[in-house]
This record gives structure tokens, sequence and C-alpha cells, in this order.
């Protein structure tokens, strides 16, 4: 562990490597704070941008860019409570409320100071994590690894938030989007390509994600319409040391629960910060103050979401199934760089692996000394009109999709994903279930494909492996336990209106 | 008749169902197993086609039933409405208007005139190229859909362009399509 820390340390701490990181992680704050922008969009669209950097450079960037957004993403929750990041979304409660009571630059600090542990108590933990689950995993044969994506599918879609019907609808079609090209079981049998030999290989990825979250962010931005200019009420960055001693408990609760839900593959930041906040607003002593500027509603969510940003690295490592939308894109990049995440990934690769996961403990220092006191200075980048903001990404989402293939069919497709996107926003449709699901795609038919021709055809040998079994056991308690839950409770609450 | 999220809704359910029910048809015709019994090119399709069906369905019917939607985590639903009531600040006077002063007819509007403006630049890009297609509609969608004053919009598309010119075309030396003309 302490020669891989070492290596890790020597990989990330070249000069090349630091100014990239930081590079990232400002680039990720200024993102998390825009409007229509989210960390998915962002490393989505400079994904390109990296192509002439080595490998291990160009994802310390991207990755600093998803967890610089988590704090860029506050910044807007606090002053104008509108969340630049999904996993910000609950911080406005409190946030606002504080920022109304002239209260912003404490809330703000907070929200880095707290943000920074989590990072520093969840690295930990994923360091510890990671290579031991890796370990385990190189022992999985397709079967679990079957099992395994079945799981992550399942919780995905258990915990969008929304409907189930609706989850598993855009999980399933991200899965069959993946079916189309060449089917892995023959290597030969072409499938929904209409002769078009730019669909053999598969529809592209990262243009399907330039395409759904940045064109279709834009084009539901401009109809949802401009939202009110508003001036950052920063009178004051100094925060008391008993804000800090009072969000203490906080920060280490949101911490462990955001690395909880962050380890699931598929859960995300954004429940974690919910989950974080609804079980401080009931355990926390300044409980009776949650909804009115309590600090503690914003130290604990913000702690979870950025707990959960660097767990979601445990499962897009140790197994190659993302945490969530981001961690998808990225696990994107990985593969056009030449490289398998995977338990694999840590034997063949350790010089990358253990780089970047130093470099996020680089990149949270880097973030917490640019948060804290440029914090008033990002604000000021709220005042920037859509107007100019928009075609600017237009530009750099159709020429970043070009630039992945050289090829005008990625910029068309980026544009016929872009209009999809729409529609799911629209529509209120979970787009992660279908991120996922056309991640995990060609990942499952093939694990599919090789557990039939373990088991001669039947599928039944599924059932023939313990840890297979318990994972699915897994997946089918994530379904019905919270329902079972609901229903228990909704009938508790009948029989006390009974009474 | 008006376009109302319903509707909306049950037309992309059916569609999805519809593409499920095609799929299914398609990957059929792949052959669902191999010879020797495994699994085929089509299974998958099949199968996927034939849930995407029954969800899309379900979930068409669902929105014509107008059956509220109960969320999976209670937590996100109460929660939600504090994340709303927190935003009550921000809520225009007449939902309609936005804060530049835009109805949700102009604004349903503009977004067709950007759509339709990106779709003119892509087929432009065979004889302008890419990037100057780009830097055009850009500049077109500054000025003419978001009013923005000439100069600052020729600037900074100027500054956009040249910049994507240096950082793709000669650093990271992609070869971006010129056109017939054969500028940049």
């Amino acid at each position: 562990m302490l020669d891989n820390l070492l290596l890790g340390f020597q990989t990330a701490l070249t000069l090349e490597n630091v100014v990239w990181c930081f590079v990232g992680v400002l680039l990720g704050t200024v993102i998390g704070l825009l409007p229509g922008l989210g960390s998915t969009t962002g490393v989505a669209i400079l994904l390109p941008i990296t192509f002439a950097l080595e490998p291990v450079t160009a994802l310390i960037m991207l990755a600093g860019i998803y967890y610089g957004a988590q704090y860029g993403g506050t910044i807007t929750s606090v002053l104008i409570s509108t969340p630049g990041e999904a996993a910000s979304v609950v911080t406005t409660i409190d946030g606002y409320q504080m920022a109304k009571k002239g209260r912003a630059g404490a809330a703000l600090a907070i929200s880095a100071i707290g943000s920074f542990i989590a990072a520093i108590i969840s690295l930990a933990l994923l360091i510890a994590i990671a290579p031991p689950l890796a370990t385990i995993a190189l022992e999985f044969q397709p079967v679990e690894m079957f099992a395994v994506m079945i799981l992550g599918l399942v919780i995905v879609v258990t915990f969008q938030g929304g409907a189930f019907i609706r989850g598993a609808l855009m999980a399933v079609a991200g899965l069959l989007v993946a079916t189309v090209g060449i089917f892995p079981g023959t290597g030969s049998t072409e499938r929904f390509t209409f002769g078009n030999v730019n669909l053999l290989s598969g529809i592209p990825f990262v243009e399907v994600m330039i395409g759904i979250f940045a064109l279709g962010e834009v084009f539901y931005q401009i109809r949802v319409g401009a939202a009110e200019p508003i001036k950052a009420r920063f009178k004051d960055m100094v925060i008391k040391r008993k804000d800090i001693t009072d969000s203490m408990p906080a920060i280490l609760r949101g911490s462990g629960i955001g690395f909880a839900f962050g380890v699931l593959p598929g859960a995300g930041s954004t429940l974690a910060s919910f989950m974080s906040y609804g079980i401080e607003r009931r355990v926390s002593r300044n409980r009776a103050n949650f909804g009115k500027g309590a600090i503690e509603g914003v130290a604990s969510p913000e702690s979870a979401n950025n707990a959960a940003a660097n767990a979601n690295f445990v499962p897009t490592l140790s197994l190659g199934i993302p945490g969530g939308a981001t961690t998808a894109v990225l696990l994107g990049a990985f593969t056009i760089f030449g490289l398998q995440p995977g338990p694999l990934l840590f034997e063949s690769q350790p010089e990358l692996v253990w780089g970047l996961l130093v470099s996020f403990f680089i990149g949270n220092v880097l973030l917490l000394v640019l948060n804290l006191p440029l914090a008033p200075v990002f604000a000021q980048m709220l005042g920037i009109p859509y107007g100019y903001l928009y075609p600017i990404i237009l530009l750099t989402s159709l020429v970043g999709a070009y630039a992945v293939s050289n090829n005008m069919f990625s910029v068309w497709l980026v544009l016929i994903f872009g209009v999809l996107g729409y529609i799911m926003k629209e529509l209120d449709l979970p787009m992660a279930p279908f991120v996922l699901g056309l991640v995990l795609g060609p990942l499952f038919e093939k694990a599919l494909v090789q557990t039939s021709a373990i088991g001669q055809g039947d599928l039944g040998v599924v059932f023939t492996s313990p840890i297979a079994v318990g994972v699915l056991l897994f997946a089918v308690a994530m379904v019905v336990v919270p329902k079972l839950i609901g229903l228990l409770r909704r009938r508790r609450v009948k029989e006390t209106a009974g009474v | 008749m008006t376009l109302t999220p319903r509707i909306a809704r049950v037309a992309f359910s059916a569609a999805l169902a519809l593409l499920g029910i095609a799929a299914a048809i398609g990957g059929w015709g792949y052959g669902v197993t191999q010879d020797n019994g495994q699994v085929g090119a089509g299974f998958l399709p099949v199968a996927l086609g034939v849930i995407m069906a029954l969800l899309a369905g379900a979930d068409a019917v669902m929105a014509l039933l107008q059956r509220e939607e109960r969320r999976a985590v209670d937590e996100l639903g109460t929660l939600g409405s504090e994340v709303d009531a927190a935003a009550i600040d921000h809520v225009e006077e007449s939902p309609d208007i936005d804060a530049l002063g835009r109805s949700q007819r102009q604004r349903n509007r503009m977004l067709a005139i950007v759509g339709g403006m990106l779709l003119v630049a892509l087929l432009l890009v065979p004889l302008l190229g890419l990037l100057l297609s780009l830097g055009l509609l850009m500049l077109a969608v500054a000025i003419a859909v978001e009013r923005r004053p000439v100069v600052s919009s020729v600037i900074i598309t100027v500054i956009a362009v040249g910049a994507f010119h240096i950082i793709f075309g000669l650093l990271l030396r992609v070869p971006l399509p010129t056109g017939l003309i054969g500028f940049i």
C-alpha cells in the first residue's frame, strides 16, 4: 500500500500533472457554477481537448473537473438558490436562507471546508477499499460480472427518485441502443447498422453524452428562459470557529453517508446529498433551525456529495462499472485512451491508478485554497448572460464531437441525441439509467454471451454461483425492501389516523 | 390541438413502445440462439425490445390515467418541495415571462430558430468548413436570436473560433473539414 501511494505521489506531483490538475479543478469550479453546465457535460465536451495529453494527465484533469464541479455547484445554490449541479440542489434549502441573513460567506466557507474533509475521508476509504475489491473482483467469472451489472442497473433505476417504470424504461432503452453494431458472440453479425460502417463498432458513447448533456441542456435552457441576473451578495468571508465546531458532526456523518451511497454502482452523489440532509435533519442538535439557515444543513449535504463523488470511483476503477453519469463519461475516456477500467487495471497500470487517486488529494487541497478566498470572484461569473454562453457551448460540443473520431457522422449524432436529451428533460425522464444502460450494454452482453457459453446455452448457470446468487438477491432486495418499508409506513400512518 | 405534457409523454412512450417492438422483430431476424444453443445476436434485442415495449406501454397507460407518481425515495419528495420553497424568491410575477421579458411563445420560437440555424450550419459544413459554419451559427444566434450587441458578439465569435482553430487545428492537429472554400 505504502509503495503504491509513493508511486502515486511520484506520478501526480510532476509539474505537468499538478498544472493540469489545477486547470481541471479550476474549470470544474467554473463549470459547476455556470447554469446549464454540469460535471457530466463539462467532462464530455472537454474530453477531446485532452487527446494530446498522456492518459494519466488527461484523466487527472478530467477527474479534477468532476470534483471541482461539486464545489462550484454550491456557489450558485447558496447565492441565488439555483444549483449549478444536481448534487447541490438540497444545499439551496439552508444555504440560501443563510445568504439571505448575510451569512453567504460562512455557508460557502463551511461548504468548502466540509467538502475538503469529506474528500480526504472518502479518499482514504477509497484507497483502502478499491484495491482489495479489485483483488476480489479478479476472481469474478463472467457469471458474477453478469450479476454485478444487473445490480448496477437495478440500483440506478431504484434510486432515481422518480417512477420506477420510467427509470427502468430508460435503462432498457440505453441497453437497447448499445446493441447496435457487431454482435460480440460471433464477431460478424451486424445489428441495426443499416449498412452504415460508422455504426459497426456501435453507437459512440462520448458523442451520445455530448448530445444528451450539452446540446439537450442548451435546448432546454432556451425554452425555459433566462433567469434573473443576480449580483452576489457577498459581504463577509469570515467563518467563526463555532460554526466549524458546530458543523463537524454533520460533516463527519455526511462523509460517511456520502461514501456509503457513492460506492454503490449507479447511486450517485445527488441521492447521497438528499439522504444526508434528511438524516441530519432528524439527528442534529440544531434540527429546529433546519430550513431556516442552519449551517449543518449546508455542511451535511456538501460533505456527502463530495464523499460520494470520490466513492463513485470505487466501482468504476475496481469493477469497471460506473458509479454515476460523470464516472460513466470518465469510463468512456479510459477506453478512448486504450485502458479498460476494472480489476486488472490495478495490476496492469499501477502508476496511472495510484497517480489518479493521489491527484484527488492534491486537487482537493487546490480546491480548498481556491474556494476559500476566491469564491466571491467565481460568483461574479454568474453575471455572464446565457445568451453569450450557449453559443459557445454549441461550438465546443460540435467541434469536440468531430474531434473524437474526425468524422461528421459524430456531429450529426450529437445533434440527434441532443434532441433526444431535450425531450428527456422536457418529459422529466431520468438520464442516468439511460447512460448507465448505454455504458454497461456491451459489457453486459459480453458477460451474457460468456455465461451462456459456460452453461452451454443454459443461463441458469448463474444460480450455481453463490456470489452471483448473493448479488442478485441483493438486487431484488433493493427493489423490494423500499417498497415494503413504504407500504408499512403508509399502513402505520393510516392506523394512526384511524386511532 | 395543444401539445400538453401529458400528451407528449404518451406520444413519446408510444414511440418507444413501437421502437421496442421493431427492435424485437429485427432481433428475431438475427437469431435468438446460435446453432449450438447459446445466446444469439438477436437474444438481447428481442428481450430488451419486448421489455421496452411493455414498460413504455405501461408508462403510456399511467400517463393517460394521470396516476400520481410516487417517489421511490420518500425523502426526495418532501425535500423537493422545500427546495422549491427556498427558490420562491426567484419566481417571476408571471411564470410565462423570463428575466429578459420574453414570453413562453417567444422562447419556443427561439428554440425552433436555433434548431433550424444549427441544421443549416451543419448542412453548410461541406461548403464553408466546420469552424466557419459554426462560427457563423454562433454569431447569428448571438445577434439575431439573443439580440446581443453586434460588436461584442463579433469579438466573442472571432476569439472563440480562433481559440478552437489553435486548440483543435494547430495543437491537436485534428483535420477539421475546411469545406470547398478551404479557409479554416
